[in-house]
């Protein structure tokens, strides 16, 4: 009977068979040796911890007319500041407004006006310039008159207690500061004027005033 | 390549320094103020008035007087006759406001005045009207209330003179 040609001899199959066991061995080498390495060593771990957190910044205001402290942040909720009386020419209306942060305030900052707007709700709008304001820093206990204002010194948006026109905001003197926690409130005297010259169409009309504060944190 | 890596770099720098300015900015809170139903004064009209003439033309008008939030001077004046000859009698014994007497008494306010002789004998017909302004009007401008028109007619030689006030 002839050999088959792919038929491998005796000395063939001894060789191939050497090879197939070396190969084993080796992996058993490759595999073994990365877990007896891990094996020959100590772990432990150390854990470290911090608490941290954000500062907090909260503005709150009040008035005579709102006498308790808190947040104002839009119109609907505007901190309501008490002008009575009619407007005539060469008078003026005052008004306070006392600021400082929340008592969990842990940072201070500044408070800036950043807004003053009219909203004419009676009769046709006025001439530019005809009613305008000065907003001033006083003593936290001051009253808000024409004496507390002719006495200031401190102004906000103006210099010297020059007036800006109702519907414009000043760009001199921007900010004062206030402190954290509800420390020590700032008190703005804010006067509205009408121009002597008014003339006397504008008898009888009546209007909105609003002004915008922006409070900045320190940190 | 390098000037690949400059520009992504210069680029990533641009956008990263924004919110650092903002995180250096701190927090911001907004408070809103508002003086609500605000109003310019109203001067008053001159209302309620009681209106009472002689033969002679003396007129004597009373009003209460009226409430305003501003401080009003006295009733401004002005008259004159009306008649067909009220031009010449004007000028022969003019009205002015020498001739208008004003006294206010508590909450009363009267003002008496004259009408000319001519008005008072031949009859006549003399107009008159008052408002009030804001004191010292005349260095802050023309505000004033309506003004009251009086009408005061003298029949003449005989009968009542009747004196009707008109808003």
């Amino acid at each position: 009977m002839p050999r088959h040609a792919n038929t491998p001899t005796a000395p063939e199959r001894s060789s191939k068979s050497a090879r197939v066991r070396a190969l084993l061995a080796g992996g058993l080498v490759l595999g073994i040796g990365i877990p007896a390495t891990t094996l020959a060593a100590w772990t432990d771990s150390e854990y470290l911890t911090t608490s941290v957190g954000t500062s907090r910044f909260d503005l709150e205001s009040r008035s005579a007319s709102a006498p308790t402290f808190a947040s104002h942040v839009n119109a609907a909720g505007a901190l309501a500041l008490g002008m009575p009386g009619g407007f005539s020419p060469g008078a003026s209306r005052f008004a306070y407004a006392d600021f400082r942060t929340s008592t969990d305030s842990t940072v201070g900052g500044t408070v800036q006006l950043t807004g003053q707007t009219i909203t004419v709700t009676s009769g046709a709008a006025f001439t530019a310039g005809d009613l305008s304001y000065r907003i001033a820093s006083v003593a936290a206990t001051a009253s808000c008159d024409a004496t507390t204002m002719a006495a200031a010194t401190t102004w906000l948006g103006s210099t010297a207690g020059a007036f800006t026109a109702i519907g414009e905001v000043g760009t001199t003197n921007l900010t004062v500061p206030v402190a954290a926690a509800a420390a020590t409130p700032v008190r703005l005297c804010v006067e509205a004027r009408l121009s002597a010259s008014a003339p006397s169409s504008y008898q009888g009309r009546s209007f909105d005033l609003a002004w915008v504060f922006t409070g900045t944190s320190a940190s | 390549m390098r000037r690949r890596l400059l520009l992504i770099a210069a680029v990533l720098a641009l956008v990263a320094v924004p919110a650092g300015s903002a995180t250096g900015a701190g927090w911001s809170d907004t408070e809103v103020a508002t003086a609500p139903a605000v109003s310019m004064a109203t001067i008053p009209a001159v209302t309620g008035t009681v209106c009472t003439a002689t033969r002679a033309g003396q007129t004597t008008v009373t009003w209460p007087a009226p409430t305003s939030s501003v401080a009003l001077g006295q009733p401004i004046f002005a008259a004159q006759s009306t008649a067909l000859l009220g031009p010449l009698l004007d000028t022969l014994l003019p009205l002015n406001p020498a001739n208008f007497t004003y006294t206010t008494t508590g909450s009363t306010n009267t003002v008496v005045f004259k009408a000319g002789l001519l008005d008072g004998l031949l009859g006549g017909l003399v107009g008159a009207n008052f408002y009030y302004a804001i004191q010292n009007v005349s260095a802050v401008g023309d505000w004033r209330g309506p003004a009251l028109q009086l009408h005061l007619s003298i029949p003449p030689l005989v009968g009542t003179p009747t004196c009707v006030a008109t808003p």
